[in-house]
């Protein structure tokens, strides 16, 4: 499935709502600013699922800490 | 705002949408993960608390075995705890508990499980905290995410991956029942539903159809009204008050509710009625003043599209419930409707729609009387002074709660103090009872004296329920007082107005019985004083007092 960047990106802006979130965010990843701290990174990653309807495996998601790698595994997706 | 700590025996997510709109109202702080109870300390007693607890949570730290003595040590300790907490502090407490029992066919099938055993138990001490102590709720989470169902509310990956027991759905819907008793908490329920008539409690047009041509009754969608109005009966029980707004012949719309069979709604059950050809609005801004109720207590529900947008641009604070086109839909929704919610319902709920229903008529029939004294005189009130005692203690407690419009200092009493007042002499607090051609009105007001010296009598406080004012019974209440500072023998009677911001209604009200500003006074708290003489000399010339039935109070003192 094709991801529209700015919409990932306003999914950061409502989830760490306390941060600056740069206005490219394709390097962006865990630890880059204090919000994104491991538990932020399971609040995103729900709020990712909410949003497409999808569920990520218990397996793939210590991986999924990166704008880049949680494009990947979308981009993986039907 | 005030500080709401977040606690809970797992991961809570602090960052899921749906704790927005807690937000507005509270500034969240979230407790360290899995320590639910160290925050229920003294230190923080000024602030609000919401705490979770999953009781696997806390029997998965212990080790396996023993587990059922386990979980009633859980729940004896959390109990324990619970109470510890209440008995210091007034301030919200919501508790939310799932036991998250898993389903076995075959174990099940003879006998019941732990679990279950124990969470009767635990409710029932729960309730018993919940009785006690006025701040405290609680949730039942399992019962909150029954309709969503154990599989997609609680998701076991979210567990193993970060320590959280809910799925986001699952959370969403535990945050929302949260966030409406907090709100509810703040805020009360609306008072007031005002109703269409056509297609609305029934279906069809009265004035096209006649009676034989409505649908109603227990079949089709004849069924789907008449479940709907038995909704609308039992709201009433529970204290909302019901008004019609309907543009038909009065003639035809009494018809129906006098002479239709399966007219569960009667007349009696209104409060008022506006069935004319006027605008909407107009009419419910009309009743809004008629029954002395803001605008921003009512609901409006209409099966037309046109009459709710009409409604919604000219009265933004009611709300306008968007019904949807399938009515099969009304009676579940009307049900559930969290606007109408209340915590518990007490018998002066139960008695509201009388109150009202004679408050309207009274505003009526003075609007239409041609001078005030006269329509007083004819409507023959009945006044009375009755002691404290144990009987009424708690609704004189209620009254100085619950009134704000006329009420002179606006002291919230408490039980003891009042008794306190009691104690010193019997005739220094006592409750005003009023009756009239529109009924009874009970217990409505209540006066508290204290004497300052031999020579001087202090009015600490004068109130009157807001539903008999314009009556001229507060004269006939400082009548009475004047009476007895005369049989005591005092020469002076000290009275005080507190600006509460809410009791302008009050603010003249000693000035009108003579009073005059003493030195040194203010405006938002004014001193004033009359000597005794001037006073009884004031009230007899005001004539109104003629229109109470003087016999009561004479006999008692």
């Amino acid at each position: 499935m094709t991801i529209n960047i700015d919409e990932l990106r306003k999914i950061l802006k409502d989830v760490f709502r306390n941060s600056e979130i740069p206005e490219d965010i394709t390097n962006l990843k865990l630890n880059d600013f204090e919000e994104w701290d491991s538990l932020g990174n399971f609040a995103l990653l729900l709020a990712i699922e909410d949003r497409y309807k999808i569920k990520f495996d218990l397996s793939e998601m210590p991986n999924l800490n990166s704008v880049a790698s949680i494009l990947l595994s979308l981009d993986k997706r039907t | 705002m005030k500080r709401l700590l977040i606690t809970c025996s797992s991961y809570l997510n602090p960052r899921h949408k749906a704790w927005e709109e807690m937000r507005e109202q509270y500034t969240l702080e979230f407790s360290e993960y899995g320590d639910i109870h160290s925050i229920w300390s003294d230190r923080n007693k000024d602030a609000c608390v919401l705490s979770i607890a999953f009781l696997d949570d806390l029997l998965d730290a212990q080790p396996k075995e023993e587990s059922s003595k386990l979980l009633s040590d859980c729940c004896q300790y959390l109990i324990d705890n619970l109470t510890r907490r209440c008995e210091k502090s007034g301030e919200l407490f919501i508790f939310g508990y799932s036991f998250s029992d898993t389903f076995d066919p075959i174990r099940g099938a003879k006998r019941f499980s732990q679990k279950w055993k124990e969470r009767i138990h635990f409710a029932e001490a729960l309730e018993t905290l919940c009785e006690r102590y006025k701040s405290f709720y609680v949730l039942d989470i399992d019962a909150c995410l029954e309709s969503l169902g154990t599989e997609r509310a609680f998701d076991v990956r979210n567990w193993y991956f970060a320590r959280t027991r809910l799925s986001s759905t699952g959370m969403e819907r535990l945050v929302n029942s949260v966030t409406k008793i907090a709100n509810r908490y703040q805020y009360p329920p609306r008072k007031v539903l005002v109703l269409d008539c056509d297609n609305t409690l029934w279906g069809g047009v009265v004035g096209e159809e006649g009676l034989a041509g409505l649908q109603l009754g227990t079949d089709g969608v004849g069924k789907v009204f008449f479940d709907f109005q038995k909704t609308l009966l039992r709201l009433k029980d529970e204290g909302v008050l019901l008004a019609l707004s309907s543009k038909n012949n009065i003639e035809d719309v009494w018809e129906v509710f006098d002479r239709h069979d399966s007219m569960l709604l009667k007349r009696k059950d209104l409060v008022a009625a506006k069935v004319d050809w006027n605008e909407k609005p107009k009419n419910i801004l009309s009743l809004s003043k008629e029954l002395d109720l803001n605008v921003n207590s009512f609901v409006f529900w209409d099966d037309s599209p046109i009459e709710r947008e009409k409604a919604r641009f000219a009265i933004p604070e009611m709300l306008t419930v968007e019904v949807p086109s399938e009515i099969h839909h009304w009676p579940a929704l009307l049900e559930t409707m969290f606007e109408f919610k209340r915590f518990y319902v007490t018998d002066d709920d139960r008695q509201k729609t009388a109150q009202y229903e004679a408050r309207y008529k009274f505003i009526e029939s003075k609007n239409k009387a041609a001078d005030e004294d006269s329509f007083l005189k004819s409507i023959t009130l009945k006044g009375e002074l009755i002691e404290l005692n144990q009987s009424n203690i708690a609704r004189a407690v209620q009254l100085c709660q619950k009134t704000n419009q006329f009420n002179l200092s606006t002291h919230r009493y408490a039980y003891e103090e009042l008794l306190e007042l009691a104690r010193h002499n019997r005739e220094f607090c006592v409750l005003a009872r009023l009756a009239d051609r529109f009924g009874d009105h009970g217990l409505v007001g209540l006066v508290c004296l204290r004497e300052l010296d031999l020579k001087t009598l202090v009015l600490e406080n004068l109130l009157l329920s807001c539903r008999v004012l314009g009556r001229k019974f507060e004269f006939w209440i400082m009548d009475k007082i004047i009476s007895l500072a005369i049989k005591r023998g005092y020469q002076q009677l000290c009275g005080v107005f507190v600006d509460s911001g809410k009791n302008a209604v009050s603010r003249g009200f000693l000035p009108a019985c003579g009073f005059v500003p003493v030195e040194r006074t203010t405006e938002s708290i004014k001193q004033l004083s009359i000597h005794i003489e001037n006073a009884h000399l004031f009230l007899r010339d005001l004539r109104p007092l003629d229109s109470f039935d003087r016999s009561i109070y004479d006999n008692q003192h």
